[in-house]
């Protein structure tokens, strides 16, 4: 169902490249609010 | 269906990384029970000045030494306005709304809450030496943005407990049932 | 009746177009109020420029973008592709007695709103009350909204029973699930008009309980977004990789996509509610939960579109890792304005992991970043795509010429780039602690506030470029609808699938088995707890107008 068309490569490495950017920056950026910020500051509790 | 290998390798990894997001935020609010505020407690709207939970508002010291704060959000004001709190002590909040749904946010820390008229709020959370505004974060009305306070924040030994009223007042703790 | 063609592509484009022409209308109308709220955040001492003026600007705001450009323009692309589908709708009177209820409701709303006498915001929280004909006026234009869901499901009914063991297509499934999705959430906001918010503005009620409201607004809020989402993504799978010169990569992840939007998209609300009382933590932590879930779909969607672009990037002659990004059709205006949409939408989706992120929610709830958030979502991802659709869809409806040409194609970049000054500096602002819904950031002078002044300006230069954009779009718009010349209709051409056209009837498509579950689902995340609240011993509020 997803049979790349002839002559292009068999799978799409330039869109597991971008996504696979896209990821990493997601759990590096959500990380660092976590750490950085959140973290950082005093917790809150009930 | 028969799904690329590269799709898959991306399901699979996506799928891990949602999962890695849940665990760390399981851990932090279920095993370190650090999460926003939960408190389910009731409370007559019409009557929260006269209420002992939220009259007098301010700074109250119990019996066990802990320190807490009473405040209550009206269009455009915070009662009070200005309170002195003692740094690296935990300072338990109880907070409420006399009409509409305030957000009360102490800006550059993790503590904030909803007033939802009819509920009282509450949290717990220590503070640094400094001074911190307090701002209304949820729309109130034509003044909204004139809606703001002032945390004076000392080190604790220079922090001396609001006298009388303290001794007075019963702890707030289980909900007002009619 | 009478505006009937029959025998043309469109039978019913006069309904299609009067659908189009509000969602049009009220995006003007709303960029209008945006640059009003843009001067404030400037601090320009202009005539006008009031706190009350300012609160209504963003009622305004709000309820045109979210709740009526939205729904309309949703609306006219749902009858464009079941007419499609089946050569004609099921019951056009139903849909243009709809429209006019629609409409008509819009149109009370709007007067309220601009009698000063509703400036609630979109939202319109309890205890903050409204003249009775804002919440009269949203509620027919929810009632109106279910006669398009019952014309989807006719057709989509009608679709099956024609292709039998063949699937519908692609667009028409993904049309359908939204309907359905649309009609399981709009109970919530229904409910919270019909025995609340209406009978207490009237004066029937002394008082509600405010925070059941918040609970049956946001059990329509979160699912309104994947109902705004759900046919930009349908353009993105069906349209944007025949137009980018390819074809669809993994059709039946595509069908799996919308299937789980139908499941999911309603029992997470509670997320919008991480920092209310009277709620449970456990509940909350339950909605976290089934949120992260559903950044799933979203996540594949990624994939499978970027494929997709990658196909045809590549048939076009890119070359390499990345040279088929260059490839693709930059030029064409409702291409570039879907690519710019999803750049923007790879932000806003990550800040939604952000938001629902529970104990992490402190640091933004309430602040400017929220703003930036669905300035990306609903107002990139969705707004953006569909004005992509507009230029794309109103020519092969109207059998007009899309005129300005060279205006349509600057338009999406100027949205672009007006929106990452916005988005930019309203992120940073929020974590910063700069709180939301504010004429002025002042605070008395205080320190902390005039460290937040540089940001404010930055979003407020970014309001200005997309204003500018608006305008260029609406300009389009108009002299197409007005002025376009005369030309041939045409039908919308779907995307092809790689590999084997879908020939059977597959689990994703059995919409009616997808919205049984989601039923269920929501019993227990929002049934549950609603019941245990509703147990509970509680305090109504009356009314107040602080405004």
């Amino acid at each position: 169902m997803s049979e790349m068309p002839e002559g292009l490569p068999k799978h799409p490495i330039g869109t597991f490249a971008f996504v696979g950017a896209y990821a990493i920056l997601f759990v590096a950026a959500w990380f660092a609010i976590y750490v950085g910020l959140y973290l950082a500051r005093h917790p809150v509790t009930p | 269906m028969n799904i690329d290998l590269y799709e898959r390798v991306w399901m699979w990894g996506v799928g891990s990384m949602l999962a890695l997001f849940f665990a760390t935020i399981a851990y932090e609010s279920v095993a370190l029970q650090r999460k926003p505020p939960s408190h389910v407690e009731t409370i007559d709207p019409r009557a929260v000045l006269t209420d002992p939970r939220f009259s007098p508002q301010g700074v109250r010291v119990e019996g066990d030494g802990s320190v807490h704060a009473h405040v209550v959000g009206l269009t455009f004001v915070w009662l009070p306005g200005e309170m002195t709190l003692p740094a690296g002590r935990p300072v338990t909040f109880h907070l409420t709304s006399v009409d509409v749904t305030h957000g009360f946010e102490i800006v550059r820390t993790n503590a904030q809450s909803m007033l939802i008229p009819g509920y009282v709020s509450q949290f717990t959370t220590t503070f640094d030496p400094g001074e911190y505004l307090v701002v209304c974060n949820e729309y109130c009305g034509v003044g909204h943005h004139t809606m703001y306070a002032k945390l004076h924040v000392v080190p604790a030994d220079q922090w001396t407990a609001p006298a009388a009223a303290a001794a007075a007042t019963p702890a707030p703790e289980a909900g007002h049932d009619h | 009746m009478t505006t009937d063609r029959p025998g043309t592509l469109f039978p019913h484009s006069r309904l299609i177009l009067a659908n189009l022409w509000v969602a049009i209308l009220a995006f003007g109308v709303a960029a209008a109020m945006a640059m009003m709220q843009a001067i404030s955040r400037a601090n320009l001492e202009l005539p006008f420029r009031s706190a009350g003026m300012y609160y209504m600007s963003v009622t305004a705001h709000g309820v045109l973008m979210a709740l009526v450009f939205t729904t309309f323009f949703i609306m006219g692309l749902g009858y464009a592709v079941a007419e499609q589908e089946n050569g004609g709708l099921r019951m056009p009177r139903l849909a243009w007695a709809s429209w006019t209820v629609a409409t008509l409701g819009t149109l009370l709303a709007l007067g309220a709103i601009f009698a000063f006498k509703a400036s609630v915001l979109y939202t319109f929280y309890p205890p903050l009350q409204a003249h009775p004909l804002f919440y009269i006026g949203l509620t027919l234009l929810v009632v109106g909204s279910w006669g398009w869901c019952a014309e989807m499901v006719a057709s989509w009914r009608e679709a099956r029973r024609r292709q039998g063991e063949r699937p519908v297509t692609l667009a028409l499934h993904a049309t359908t699930a939204n309907a359905i999705l649309w009609i399981l959430c709009t109970i919530g906001v229904a409910s919270e008009m019909l025995f609340q918010l209406i009978p207490w503005s009237l004066g029937w009620m002394a008082t509600i309980d405010p925070l059941l409201s918040r609970m049956l607004f946001w059990y329509f809020g979160h699912p309104l977004v994947y109902f705004w989402v759900l046919p930009a993504y349908a353009l993105w799978y069906t349209v944007l990789p025949r137009e980018a010169g390819g074809k669809l990569f993994s059709e039946p992840l595509g069908r799996m996509v919308f299937a789980i939007f139908v499941v999911i998209s309603t029992p997470v609300g509670f997320h919008h509610q991480f920092q209310d009382p009277g709620i449970p933590a456990s509940w909350k932590l339950l909605h976290t939960f089934l949120t992260m879930v559903i950044s799933f779909p979203s996540l594949v969607t990624a994939f499978t579109i970027c494929a997709s672009l990658e196909v045809a990037g590549r048939l076009r002659g890119g070359k390499g890792l990345f040279g088929w990004i260059r490839t693709l059709p930059w030029g064409t205006p409702w291409v570039a304005a879907w690519l710019l949409a999803m750049l923007l939408f790879l932000v806003g989706g990550f800040g939604g992991a952000v938001n629902a992120a529970y104990a992490l929610n402190s640091v933004v709830h309430n602040t400017a970043w929220i703003q930036a958030h669905f300035h990306l979502t609903v107002g990139s991802a969705v707004a953006l795509s569909f004005m992509g659709a507009a230029y794309w869809l109103v020519p092969k409806v109207s059998g007009r010429r899309l005129e300005g040409m060279p205006l349509a194609k600057v338009q999406p970049y100027l949205w672009f780039l007006g929106m990452c000054f916005f988005s930019f500096s309203n992120h940073i602002a929020g974590l910063m602690g700069v709180p939301r819904r504010v004429y002025t950031t002042d605070f008395g002078g205080s320190a902390v506030a005039q460290s937040w002044h540089t940001l404010t300006l930055l979003s407020a230069l970014g309001g200005v470029i997309l204003f500018a954009s608006a305008v260029l779009f609406v300009l389009v718009m108009f002299a197409t609808l007005l002025g376009g010349q005369r030309q041939p209709q045409e039908p919308m051409r779907w995307a092809e699938p790689l590999g084997t056209p879908p020939a059977r009837v597959l689990v994703w498509d059995k919409l009616g088995l997808w919205f049984a579950i989601a039923v269920v689902l929501v019993l227990i995340a929002y049934g549950i707890p609603i019941a245990q609240h509703l147990g509970m011993t509680r305090f109504g509020s009356p009314g107040f107008k602080p405004f």
